[in-house]
């Protein structure tokens, strides 16, 4: 059996499910991004899946960009977050809450 | 092959060419004013250049095949954002040269983000929607973490980097279910297919995702929680900078997508704009009214401000968008005013950012507390302040459009005295209260003056002549 669109866009929303558990239950900053991550690489499954079924390529080609800018977004973050490691030793967001108000 | 029209590009070719510009400038010479000098330069030409195409654009215009459209609309959002960049690069100097270190690049990464936020407003597709976003918000995450030996700075980028990228994440996933439904991701494209595709449970989950997305962005209660402590540990003028353009460039898109390409299944999305707004308003301001620390005040009263600006989304129509740009445009130069009288009031050892360090400098710093005064007037929308007449259109204009939302109109107003109690406070302070301890403030520094003092020119004149500013602003729908 071939594999449908359903079930293309059964996993990616799977897999969007478990970025968004991952981002509000997960206390690792880390463990976090990598959600955030596993997001980005859902919505890339559905529009790759959309444009197939669809016959239309600007799905594909916009999987390239998200792929570009998840990259930029990885080493702009993981630069912040070793930075935040660098100062207080520890990058679990629940001790990182020097502002309250 | 298409012909590209580079004519119609210039505001951003401009706005690129001297960001890359700002990068080698500060490679040669020693002086970082310069730098600062070259970006303030750029920034004007690019409004110059906006606002000529302005002056000369009748129907809106297709480019880069119909990637972007150049319009009056995306143009006077030009003229928003390059307002805004100008005046924080001012407001800059100053902090820039005590911390010593990047400068360059610190101008650069405004420049790029400005970038964005103009790609955000003249996008035609949801691609470039997404592309600018991400552009304005990566070089925001370096800007509020831009001190990384200051906690507070590296904390508030932190923050901003984990929830901005969980709102791409949600934005991207609901472009990627309009996408599947559409089968396009035109803009203008939407509408068309509203009436086969407008009670798909898909489509209207991406819907959501997408208003949920540029919640985030824009800082509409509930998606508010990053923005206070952003404001507060960010450097101050990049908290004014977060303040202004990207609030603007969120709107912009919000509006070009919902107003114009939902608008024919408004009846969706009507009602669950119509309670954000009203939740962001009132949890804005009421929030606002406890605050000890000045940045923090500022933070939820722009969540407050963002509630107003979603009211004129509740109109949907041409009067709305053209009093949403109006607003838009006021409000930058009003925050980023009052942003830089927060910096004007630096002492000798820090900033001045407890409300009850404000006590007495309304006698002992005359100018200072009547800028404070006039913008802390203009927030809370008093007449003849430019907010006053920004929100009398708001209202206005939603109001005419659907008198069944008039409840929202009432709450809007009731916020808005509700506001006057914080924004006034400050002024009590100022001119009723003796210090504590005696004020050490420094000498007024002139860059920061010049920016402040051009946006209370701005905040007065856009309040006793406004019918310049509005004409500019009257588009049809869309644009």
């Amino acid at each position: 059996m071939h594999p449908s669109l359903t079930h293309y866009i059964g996993l990616s929303v799977i897999l969007f499910c478990i970025g968004i558990v991952g981002v509000l239950v997960r206390r690792n900053a880390i463990v976090i991004f990598m959600s955030i991550e596993l997001m980005l690489n859902a919505a890339n499954l559905a529009f790759v899946a959309f444009s197939t079924h669809l016959g239309d390529t600007s799905g594909q080609i916009f999987v390239f960009f998200v792929m570009a800018v998840a990259a930029a977004e990885v080493a702009i973050g993981l630069a912040i977050l070793v930075n935040v490691f660098n100062i207080r030793r520890s990058i679990h967001v629940d001790e990182i809450d020097s502002m309250k108000g | 092959m298409p012909e590209i029209r580079w004519e119609l590009l210039t505001p951003i070719l401009i706005m690129t060419g001297t960001a890359l510009l700002a990068l080698v400038v500060d490679l040669v010479v020693r002086s970082k004013k310069t730098v600062a000098g070259v970006a303030c330069l750029g920034t004007l030409a690019m409004s110059a250049s906006s606002y000529l195409l302005l002056s000369g654009l009748v129907e809106p215009q297709n480019v880069f095949g119909e990637m972007m459209l150049v319009s009056r609309y995306s143009l006077f959002f030009n003229m928003i954002f390059g307002a805004s960049t100008l005046l924080v690069i001012l407001i800059s100097i100053r902090t820039m040269e005590r911390a010593h270190q990047h400068q360059g690049e610190y101008y650069m990464l405004i420049l790029l983000a400005t970038v964005g936020m103009m790609l955000m407003a003249s996008a035609n597709e949801l691609i470039m929607v997404f592309l600018g976003l991400e552009l304005m918000s990566l070089c925001l995450y370096v800007l509020a973490g831009f001190f990384p030996r200051d906690l507070a700075s590296n904390e508030a980028g932190m923050k901003y980097l984990l929830l901005g990228a969980f709102a791409s994440g949600l934005f991207l996933y609901g472009i990627a279910l309009i996408y599947g439904n559409v089968g396009s991701t035109n803009i203008t494209e939407i509408a068309p297919q509203l009436p086969r595709i407008g009670e798909s449970p898909f489509f209207l989950v991406g819907v959501v995702l997408l208003i949920v997305g540029f919640g985030f962005k824009v800082a509409l209660v509930p998606f508010h929680q990053w923005a206070p402590d952003v404001y507060e540990g960010a450097p101050t003028p990049v908290a004014a900078f977060i303040s202004a353009g990207p609030k603007a460039a969120g709107f912009a898109a919000f509006f070009r997508i919902f107003a114009d390409a939902l608008n024919g299944i408004s009846g969706e999305w009507l009602m669950l704009v119509a309670i954000l707004a009203a939740l962001t308003m009132t949890v804005g301001n009421v929030i606002a009214l406890v605050q000890s620390n000045i940045k923090r005040m500022l933070a939820y009263s722009s969540i407050a401000h963002a509630g107003y600006v979603l009211v004129a989304l509740t109109a949907a129509n041409g009067d709305g968008v053209s009093s949403a740009m109006f607003y838009l445009f006021v409000y930058c130069i009003m925050n980023i005013g009052a942003f830089g009288t927060v910096i004007l009031a630096e002492t000798k050892d820090s900033e001045t950012v407890q409300i009850r360090s404000y006590a007495g400098i309304g006698f002992r710093r005359p100018l200072l507390g009547l800028l404070m005064t006039l913008f802390m007037l203009s927030l809370a929308g008093f007449p003849p302040t430019a907010g006053f007449i920004a929100k009398l259109n708001v209202f206005k204009s939603a109001l005419q459009a659907h008198p069944q939302l008039a409840w929202l109109i009432v709450l809007a107003v009731l916020n808005a005295v509700v506001s006057a109690y914080y924004y006034l406070r400050l002024v009590v302070f100022m001119y009723m209260r003796e210090p504590s301890e005696p004020l050490r403030f420094l000498p007024y520094n002139s860059w920061s003056l010049v920016a402040v003092l051009l946006s209370m020119i701005g905040v007065l004149l856009i309040g006793i002549l406004p019918s310049f500013l509005m004409e500019q602003t009257s588009v049809q729908l869309f644009m």
